[in-house]
């Protein structure tokens, strides 16, 4: 049966409810007062577009929510991890997350030292695979690799590597995913890039 | 020339008129003009033409006579002999095939056979016609199948009698069919075949009429575009499934055969054999599945333990729990499950993995096939759980665990009942089978409320998993004692009450629910033991918002949802609200009770009381509540808090008043009067006044006799605005009135000089340039009113707002009016009694979008009129249902693309929103705009460098990420060829959208780039 065929047959998982993820602020308790924050969707608030311009294409209360105010976001951990933990086993239909190949404490974001000018980030990310002869190290390697590249502006350096101490080959993978040029000649390769392809289709 | 010779000569060059030959004879025949003894003798000498397809038109005159004669014309020895000689055609001549079938089918008709004659035919059709498949023509096949349709149909008992004196049939049958491809004659042999493999005794022949049919599975026919039949494979499907399940003979054929399929790479192919093993394990006896059953569950389980496709596990699943139920009652059952639970329980051991979680699947799934399923699973799982859980050295394993126990819970649920079960059917069948669950109950409660009392705040998943089994237990119908339920009762309220906010309070939303299902199962002792923790935690006064007791407030009006205990939340809130306006207690808290009450009577159970209750609910909450109003004094709280006050009264009252009776009505109309006309009020309580009114207005029936002229309170309203302009509610509330007043208590033909009387209108006024902003919302009012209820005076009103667009002062203002004509409004719905026309979003569309494409596109329109024009076909879009638009999209797709650069924000995500649904609903709209749109969108997708001046300069972040989903459905949307040659670049582009400062963005930029990265991979298919 194919099953045998697989390195692991029967991993851990996670229950995805479990998973790191950016829980929403706590909702701004320092809403209009008038309204008393009770049941803020029981009567509907319709903006006047007379006085306060014009009506907004989703309500407002959304927006506040998605778009709590001015500052800015940086990119940090959690976005990573989020942009990655969907990515797919090419084993399983699981995701890396459920399987804890990636590790929210296993990410790391540097800025260079120098000063803000150049702003070069590097992103380096460590994989834990579920055991430690796991034949295919490298192409979820790669598969994460690429999703990050795909979505990181291009300020950022992308360092995909195997943790140290989870897979027996580690060395040779993280050469293999460390080198830029056989990275490029892997993803000519069509059989591949269609596994990684089928990899990234859960990404949203 | 004889008809015969006429209807032979008609028969290929008009086949109408040979038919109207051969009623003629018909008619001669009734009219005993004609003797049959004639008619067969005439036609003999065409049936002896060497000539076989005269012969076959011949028969089918015999037949197209047949079916013209009328039932009662022909004796019953006449359709004797009748059947006789087509019989002796069968027999002797298979070129007439079809035209012999058709007589008899016509005979048939006329009266229904005796049993002899029906086994006679089925015989000579068995002996003339085997195999069917000499007959090439699908048409004279179908023919044959009809009538064999007929014969197993209505001689059914004959056809078994016969059979089982003449081995011979049964074997001619089998074969009968054999090589048969047509969809339509399948659909009938699968039917016909299905009577003698449930009725007759086939045992000896059981393989044979097996292969007969499995020949076909698995069933991959794919019907034609055009298919005048309509027959689906679904269909073809549904029926060659339950032939295969029709009879427990075919095990040792069926079981290995299927086993086999599922091996197969397709998953069609294993879906439909995983679908035939569940109908199977149904239909065949409870023996047969015995001798199966440990097979079954090692080809089934590995479907599950090993998900390859979603359905395909839930389908083996169902197998699985068939299994069960078929043998439940039986010595069998516990054979079959002793295997399944003991590798179970090997699974849970190593637990969290993929397949202790399907483990829990599986035993929920074959727990709920009934009650002994449930009883042995639990016993054999359950101490084990138990053990496990309480050996688990990490969190992780017990939350595995937990989820196991829920599913376990939740198909004991499926199996014997909740407490409010009321199908007397269900409770007969469970009513002698005990729950083996209870000799566990107390110890997993225990449990249960361990974790989630004890353990760490912040496994938030891990707490939640024990509150909804928690739930479930107390759900089970007649198994906890009321004291035991008490404990959980104790937990949920304690988890809601106490427990510190943590990431979205999800804990406690499942503790809510737990307590409402607490509440629908056993109400009176949520009343009895959960009311009065609640509100011993609800003070007398709240001064911060941020206070917990307002978080109780509301969890406590979510238990209104419950009907049982409906009554009692509103008598405790309105408790609370009377105290609460004695002290007086802050605005802030009064508000809150208020908004609790709304709540409860607009998302509880208020709905579901009988109407003579509802109806108190005048009394004992509108007068109540009027008169609190009457009393208070307060008048130091903010205007914005007495306005919410207010409108919240307001609400409520509307809420009740809505369907009380004409009299209750009558009367509420009289107390708008009052609360209008009181001249002793000071200003503010004017103001409360009004806006409680607006409420009263609209629940409102139309039909109401109203104490007031509606000219003298339209004029007292625009005077109300005029002085108290600066108070938004005032002048929103008083708008309200306006629509409400003109909509629903206005004739249509006295509306004109009701209008005129008032004096409202100024956009087709001489001094129009005195107007106020004031005047053109009323204009704006007034219109919508007349709109929604389609008046005649709705297109003069539209056409003098757009004539004004131009204006250079008041266009502006005029364009932002134009988004509040459809706009969604609190006061004018259908509920409230207004007139809402189905046709007015079509009818403002043609008012005004074509003058309005036409307008913007003159060389005269100055660049602040077309801006204007612009804006309001933004508002108007806005909210006009998509399909409305679609004729006008060309005109309409130009001066979207403008609003993409020319607009602010708002209004700029709203040309989005309409390119996006252009994208998703007509695509080809835009093929030609595909270089314009992809440069507008990344635009938009910038935060404001480089993107130009003037209002658009800077883009919201909601207009970024809008804007950066729409440029994402583009690849999918418009064709590749037209698309590849934008690609780099718009992927080049897009980096700077993966940097934005706002992370929904990103979102969208990432996803937007995937798509169009994406586009490429086309050529490699």
């Amino acid at each position: 049966m194919e099953e045998e065929l697989k390195d692991n047959a029967n991993p851990t998982i996670l229950q995805l409810s479990d998973l790191p993820s950016r829980r929403r602020d706590e909702p701004s308790k320092k809403r209009d007062a008038a309204r008393a924050m009770l049941f803020e969707d029981l009567v509907p608030s319709y903006p006047d577009p007379f006085s306060s311009g014009l009506p907004s294409p989703t309500s407002s209360e959304e927006d506040a929510k998605v778009y709590p105010s001015d500052d800015v976001e940086e990119i940090d951990e959690q976005e990573i991890y989020d942009l990655i933990a969907h990515v797919s086993d090419p084993e399983h239909p699981l995701t890396l997350g459920q399987l804890a190949v990636v590790n929210l404490p296993d990410i790391s974001i540097q800025s260079s030292a120098a000063p803000s000018k150049s702003r070069i980030t590097t992103a380096r990310v460590l994989l834990t695979p579920t055991i430690s002869h796991c034949s295919l190290a490298t192409v979820i390697g790669l598969g994460v690799r690429v999703r990050l590249e795909q979505a990181l502006p291009p300020r950022f350096r992308v360092d995909v590597r195997i943790k140290e101490g989870t897979h027996s080959t580690a060395d040779a993978v993280n050469k293999q995913l460390g080198d830029k040029e056989r990275v490029a000649a892997a993803l000519e390769n069509r059989n591949l890039m269609g596994v990684i392809g089928k990899m990234l289709e859960g990404c949203t | 020339m004889s008809e015969i010779e006429l209807y032979l000569l008609e028969y290929d060059r008009n086949k109408d008129e040979s038919l109207r030959i051969a009623a003629q004879t018909a008619t001669r025949l009734e009219s005993k003009d004609l003797k049959l003894v004639n008619l067969i003798e005439h036609l003999g000498e065409y049936l002896t033409n060497e000539d076989e397809s005269l012969r076959a038109k011949t028969m089918f005159f015999l037949a197209d006579v047949l079916s013209a004669i009328p039932a009662k014309t022909l004796s019953r020895q006449q359709r004797g002999l009748l059947c006789d000689f087509v019989l002796s055609r069968i027999a002797g001549d298979p070129e007439s095939i079809e035209p012999s079938v058709h007589s008899l089918i016509g005979l048939e008709s006329m009266g229904k056979w005796e049993d002899e004659r029906a086994v006679e035919i089925f015989k000579t059709l068995l002996e003339s016609t085997n195999p069917l498949k000499q007959f090439k023509l699908q048409k004279q096949r179908y023919s044959v199948l009809q009538l064999i349709d007929i014969l197993m149909a209505r001689y059914r008992n004959a056809l078994r009698g016969a059979q089982s004196s003449d081995p011979d049939m049964i074997e001619k049958l089998v074969f009968y069919f054999d090589g048969e491809k047509d969809p339509r004659n399948l659909m009938i042999v699968f039917s016909v075949l299905l009577v003698p493999m449930t009725e007759w005794d086939i045992a000896a022949h059981a393989q044979d009429f097996f292969e007969a049919v499995f020949n076909y599975f698995p069933i991959t026919f794919k019907p034609p575009p055009d298919d005048p039949y309509g027959i689906t494979a679904q269909q073809l499907k549904d029926r060659l499934r339950s032939c295969i399940a029709a009879t427990s003979f075919f095990a040792p054929y069926a079981f290995p055969a299927l086993l086999d399929k599922l091996d197969s790479t397709s998953p069609n192919t294993k879906r439909d054999a995983l679908q035939t093993i569940s109908t199977c394990a149904s239909g065949y006896s409870t023996r047969t599945i015995s001798l199966y059953a440990v097979n079954l569950w090692d080809a089934l389980k590995f479907e599950v333990l090993n998900v390859q496709e979603e359905d395909l596990a839930e389908q083996a699943l169902e197998a699985t729990s068939n299994v069960a139920a078929k043998l439940s009652g039986s010595q069998e059952l516990h054979d079959y499950l002793k295997t399944v639970a003991k590798e179970c329980n090997e699974h849970l051991e190593d637990a969290p993995t993929k397949q202790s979680q399907a483990s829990g699947r599986i035993m929920q799934a074959i727990a709920k096939a009934s009650p002994e399923a449930s009883n042995f699973l639990m016993r054999a799982i359950l101490p084990q759980i138990v053990s496990l859980f309480n050996a688990a050295g990490s969190l992780s394993k017990r939350r595995a665990l937990l989820a196991v126990i829920l599913q376990l819970l939740r198909s004991n649920v499926a199996v014997f009942g909740e407490w409010r079960t009321s199908d007397p059917e269900f409770l007969q069948r469970t009513i002698n089978s005990n729950n083996a669950l209870r000799d566990f109950s107390e110890q997993i409660q225990e449990l249960l409320l361990d974790a989630v009392v004890y353990s760490p705040k912040e496994e938030v998943s891990y707490r939640i998993l024990s509150v909804n089994s928690l739930t479930e237990l107390v759900k089970l119908r007649s198994l906890l004692q009321d004291q035991q339920i008490s404990k959980t009762l104790h937990a949920l309220t304690t988890a809601i009450l106490k427990e510190p906010s943590y990431e979205n309070d999800d804990l406690r939303l499942a503790a809510e629910a737990g307590l409402l299902e607490v509440a629908h199962q056993k109400p009176q002792l949520v009343v009895n033991e959960a009311f009065p923790v609640f509100l011993a935690e609800l003070p007398e006064d709240v001064r911060s918002e941020e206070s917990s007791s307002l978080r109780i407030l509301a969890a406590f009006a979510k238990l209104g949802s419950e009907e049982k205990i409906f009554e009692t939340v509103v008598m405790r809130l309105r408790n609370r609200l009377t105290s609460a306006f004695q002290l007086p207690a802050s605005g802030l808290y009064i508000l809150a009770l208020l908004n609790a009450l709304l709540y409860t009577l607009i998302r509880g159970a208020y709905k579901e009381l009988a109407i003579d209750v509802q109806n108190s609910y005048y009394n004992s909450m509108v007068i109540w509540l009027l008169e609190q109003v009457q009393k208070r004094e307060d008048v130091l709280r903010s205007l914005a808090e007495r306005a919410a006050i207010f409108n919240a009264i307001g609400r409520i009252c509307r809420i009740i008043v809505l369907n009380q009776d004409d009299r209750v009505q009558q009367e509420i109309a009289g107390t708008i009067y009052n609360l209008q006309n009181q001249t002793e009020q000071d200003e503010l309580s004017r103001h409360d006044s009004l806006l409680i009114s607006t409420h009263l207005l609209a629940a409102l029936k139309t039909d109401v006799p109203l104490p007031f002229a509606p000219s003298n309170l339209l004029q007292r309203l625009v005077s109300v605005m005029k002085s108290d302009s600066t108070i938004a509610e005032i002048t929103t509330a008083s708008l309200s009135q306006m629509t409400l007043i003109v909509n629903k208590h206005i004739p249509e033909s006295e509306l004109k000089p009701v209008l005129d009387e008032a004096g409202l209108t100024k956009t087709n006024a001489e001094n129009f340039s005195d107007a106020t902003v004031l005047d053109i919302r009323i204009e704006f009012s007034i219109s919508k009113a007349l709109l929604l209820r389609n008046s005649r005076l709705t297109p003069s009103k539209i056409s003098h707002l757009l004539q004004r667009l131009p204006d250079p002062t008041h266009g502006p203002t005029i364009a932002r009016g134009f988004s509040t004509l459809l706009a969604p409004d609190e006061f004018l719905t259908a509920e409230n009694h207004c007139h809402i026309s189905k046709l007015h979003q079509q009818k403002l569309f043609s008012l005004t979008v074509p003058a309005i494409a036409t307008a913007s596109r003159t060389t005269a329109a100055s660049t602040s009129a077309r801006q204007n024009y612009l804006l309001a076909l933004a508002g108007l879009l806005h909210y006009l249902p998509y399909p409305i638009l679609v004729p006008e999209l060309p005109a309409l797709v130009p001066l979207l693309l403008q609003s993409l650069d020319a607009l602010d924000t708002p209004l700029k995500a709203s040309a989005v929103k309409t390119l996006t649904e252009v994208l998703a609903h007509d695509p080809e709209a835009l093929a030609e705009h595909a270089n314009a749109l992809a440069s507008r969108l990344l635009r938009a997708s910038r935060e404001g460098v480089g993107s130009g001046v003037g209002p658009g300069a800077r883009n919201e972040a909601e207009v970024r990420s809008a804007a950066l989903a729409c440029l994402a459905m583009v690849p999918r949307a418009l064709r590749r060829e037209t698309l590849v040659p934008m690609r780099t670049r718009v992927v080049r582009e897009l980096t700077a959208a993966l940097d934005d400062g706002k992370r929904g963005v990103r979102r969208e930029a990432v996803r937007c780039r995937v798509a169009w990265i994406g586009l490429d991979d086309g050529d490699e298919d």
